[in-house]
């Protein structure tokens, strides 16, 4: 008897605990900008190294264009085009390039401004 | 909407952070809450171990193997984030054994479910570290003996024991402060 009353009690008191930890189960803590802290917190080692592959290959570029008389070329080339009157056809050809040029680079920026990954 | 097979394999394959947003979005709470539980109620100190465990995720994804489910995985590095703290930090000797830390004696609750979850850290900061953390995956959680011993690598013997000490202080604490 003293046995059955035991075991009762204790079916009892699991049921209390139960019921009191219950409302701490379903507890759904709002997010509350978690997220994004933890987004901004991740490595951007990916970023980094194709920044440093970058400047490497610009200052590759630039000592390459520089060996080979690059800077006196493009000198020449430009006091060449000052004397010239261009056509018409020359000045639509250099509108097209720029319109492309610009939407390349618009499309690329809402890109990155999608995703949230502009460094 | 992708699972969570899907979205882990994107992070590992290709480092998605878009994929790996969606599940940092789908599990803080449950990762929140579980170190919220062990800290006794203090939300900073849960907050910057929450963002470590997920830190660590986002590097050591290509360890999960789906052996276990994710939650189980993200719950078991958020164990080893929260001990970690504790060996680093144990000469400031936390007062988490026996006595409620001040951030939950601090704690004014808002509402009726934030009293209960307040009752909740109250009761558990009563417990030792080993019996709040089983007592929060079995009665919070619900995971079963083995999924605990998984996670905090203890003996599934040893995982009762802890239940049923921790329990017994429970329900002296529900008794004393009139929950019968």
């Amino acid at each position: 008897m003293t046995e059955n009353s035991n075991k009762h009690k204790d079916g009892s008191d699991d049921l209390l605990l139960e019921q009191f930890f219950r409302a701490a189960s379903a507890e759904q803590l709002a997010d509350d900008g978690f997220s994004r802290r933890v987004m901004a917190r991740l490595p951007e080692r990916q970023t980094r190294l194709s920044r440093i592959w970058t400047a490497a290959c610009v200052a590759a570029a630039v000592a390459l264009f520089t060996a080979t008389g690059g800077w006196q070329q493009a000198a020449e080339g430009i006091a060449r085009l000052l004397t010239t009157v261009p056509t018409m056809a020359q000045l639509l050809q250099l509108m097209l390039c720029g319109a492309v040029l610009t939407t390349l680079a618009a499309t690329e920026l809402m890109r990155s401004e999608s995703t949230g990954l502009n460094p | 909407m992708l699972s969570d097979i899907a979205l882990v394999s994107k992070v590992v394959l290709f480092r998605d952070r878009r994929a790996f947003e969606q599940l940092v979005r789908k599990y803080q709470s449950p990762v929140r809450r579980f170190l919220l539980n062990l800290t006794a109620g203090d939300e900073a100190l849960t907050d910057d171990l929450a963002q470590d465990t997920f830190l660590k995720a986002w590097q050591n994804m290509g360890q999960f193997r789906g052996m276990s489910s994710l939650q189980t995985w993200l719950t078991r590095i958020a164990y080893n984030t929260f001990y970690d703290h504790r060996r680093r930090h144990r000469e400031e000797a936390m007062p988490m054994d026996g006595s409620a830390p001040p951030a939950l004696l601090a704690m004014e609750a808002a509402s009726p479910s934030e009293a209960t979850a307040a009752d909740v850290r109250r009761a558990l900061a009563l417990l030792r570290e080993a019996e709040r953390t089983c007592i929060t995956l079995q009665m919070i959680d619900g995971e079963p003996i083995d999924r605990i011993a998984e996670i905090t690598g203890m003996p599934e013997n040893t995982v009762k024991s802890h239940l049923r000490r921790g329990k017994e202080k429970m329900r002296t604490f529900l008794t004393n402060n009139g929950y019968d």
